[in-house]
């Protein structure tokens, strides 16, 4: 329980402080989602069900940030963790490249999902090409911000052993 | 056997999340109770954390305006002079104003009250393009009220928490707003795409937009008020095939740069 609460609460606060400094800078392509890493991160190395109330927290608490319609970035973050959950025994994570580049492809697989859902529910893709533009940088920051995310995690399983941290 | 509950829950959630996705009705309303209470903490918290970004920006600020301060003073003083005689000229136009429209038996209607808010925030996913200000139902801010800035329209209020409030800006794709081309008998519905240019949709082929031409809001939507400024023709293709013609427009004010917007009450 202290991991999801210390999970969530660095969330909140790393969300926060890019949600504020993102307004006082003119680039829209800077928003890395720092939501991935911290699913990821206890789906692969942690509890999975721990990883999925994560998941539905990150969930909720981005949409408090943003201005989207309900529901979209919850199903996305729960997709993630299913796509975690289906590849935590195929995929080895041995360093933080690899989990850089799993959370990279994540935020792919959410914009596209974001896509494909508007195109369920309410038949247009108008919305794509936005969506389509943002996906490399965004990617590409998903996974640069994961690595300091899983040394941190990695330096407190390292100092508090994993019994106590859980 | 315990990851397979789990993966039970995660198959529910997903249901859930698409169906409130879709706005079924049994789903959305407790998920907005709950989306909002946590619009409520981020609000807050969007106010603490902008404190001291706005500290460090007043006070560089601050330091570019000492810089240019002495040039503006005299500048100033050469234009405060114009405006003076221009102020006469205008409180005369009003007086006259006032006299015809009581001539006229017109009453000032669309009366809105302005608030102003300052922006503590952006939305967290980049495809989707609002911004949060620091006022909410506590100020009088309701859904679907129009935001303007100095220089234009911005956008709407999508989500009115007690503290805070969430704007779908003009660029976002699911806006759109009923305009006329200013000086002409051209309509259209300027839509958002997600860029930092607008696409003015539905003008006939027949119709004469050019480059350079003002876009002011119609009033005829039933959320912007009539005569907002929006934007600026830079684009008329008229090759695209179809009836209408694909219109290019750059919106007056640029989102990313705004500190205050206004909101304006019904």
């Amino acid at each position: 329980m202290t991991r999801f609460f210390v999970s969530l609460v660095f969330f909140f606060i790393l969300t926060t402080s890019q949600v504020t400094l993102l307004n006082y800078t003119p680039f829209d392509f800077l928003k890395a989602d720092l939501g991935i890493p911290f699913i990821l991160y206890e789906a692969f190395f942690g509890s999975i069900s721990l990883a999925f109330w994560i998941a539905v927290s990150v969930g909720i608490i981005q949409e408090g940030f943003s201005s989207c319609g309900p529901g979209g970035i919850l199903f996305g973050k729960i997709s993630i963790f299913l796509f975690s959950f289906f590849m935590k025994n195929r995929l080895f994570v041995e360093s933080q490249y690899t989990f850089g580049a799993i959370c990279g492809f994540s935020e792919v697989l959410e914009s596209l999902l974001i896509i494909g859902l508007s195109l369920i529910t309410r038949g247009d893709i108008s919305n794509a090409p936005n969506v389509l533009y943002y996906i490399l940088p965004n990617a590409t920051l998903s996974s640069l911000f994961s690595f300091p995310i899983y040394h941190i995690y990695r330096s407190f399983e390292q100092k508090y052993g994993e019994r106590e941290w859980e | 056997m315990r990851p397979y509950i789990t993966l039970f829950g995660a198959v529910l959630a997903l249901v859930i999340s698409f169906l409130i996705f879709t706005n079924f009705p049994v789903a959305n309303r407790p998920y907005t109770i709950l989306r909002g209470f946590f619009s409520e903490i981020s609000g807050i918290a969007l106010k603490i954390f902008d404190m001291p970004m706005r500290r460090v920006r007043e006070y560089y600020d601050l330091y570019i305006d000492v810089i240019h301060a002495k040039k503006e003073v005299i500048e100033l003083r050469k234009k405060m002079d114009a405006l003076y005689l221009e102020c006469a000229r205008l409180r005369e136009m009003e007086r006259e104003n006032i006299k015809l429209r009581k001539i006229l038996e017109l009453s000032e209607k669309n009366t809105y009250r302005m608030t102003v808010a300052q922006v503590v925030g952006e939305d967290v996913k980049s495809w989707h393009k609002g911004i949060i200000i620091d006022k909410g139902t506590d100020s009088g801010i309701r859904e679907r009220m129009a935001v303007i800035s100095p220089r234009g329209l911005v956008g709407q209020v999508v989500e009115a928490n007690r503290k805070s409030s969430k704007i779908m800006v003009i660029n976002d794709t699911n806006s759109a707003i009923d305009v006329y081309v200013e000086g002409k008998e051209i309509r259209g519905i300027a839509e958002g795409t997600g860029f930092s240019t607008l696409k003015l949709k539905y003008v006939k082929k027949n119709e004469e937009p050019e480059i350079g031409d003002r876009l002011i809001t119609s009033g005829k939507d039933g959320i912007y008020p009539k005569g907002i400024p929006l934007g600026i023709v830079v684009n008329v293709d008229r090759k695209k095939g179809g009836i209408f013609l694909d219109i290019d427009v750059v919106p007056f004010a640029n989102y990313r740069v705004l500190d205050e917007v206004i909101v304006l009450r019904k």
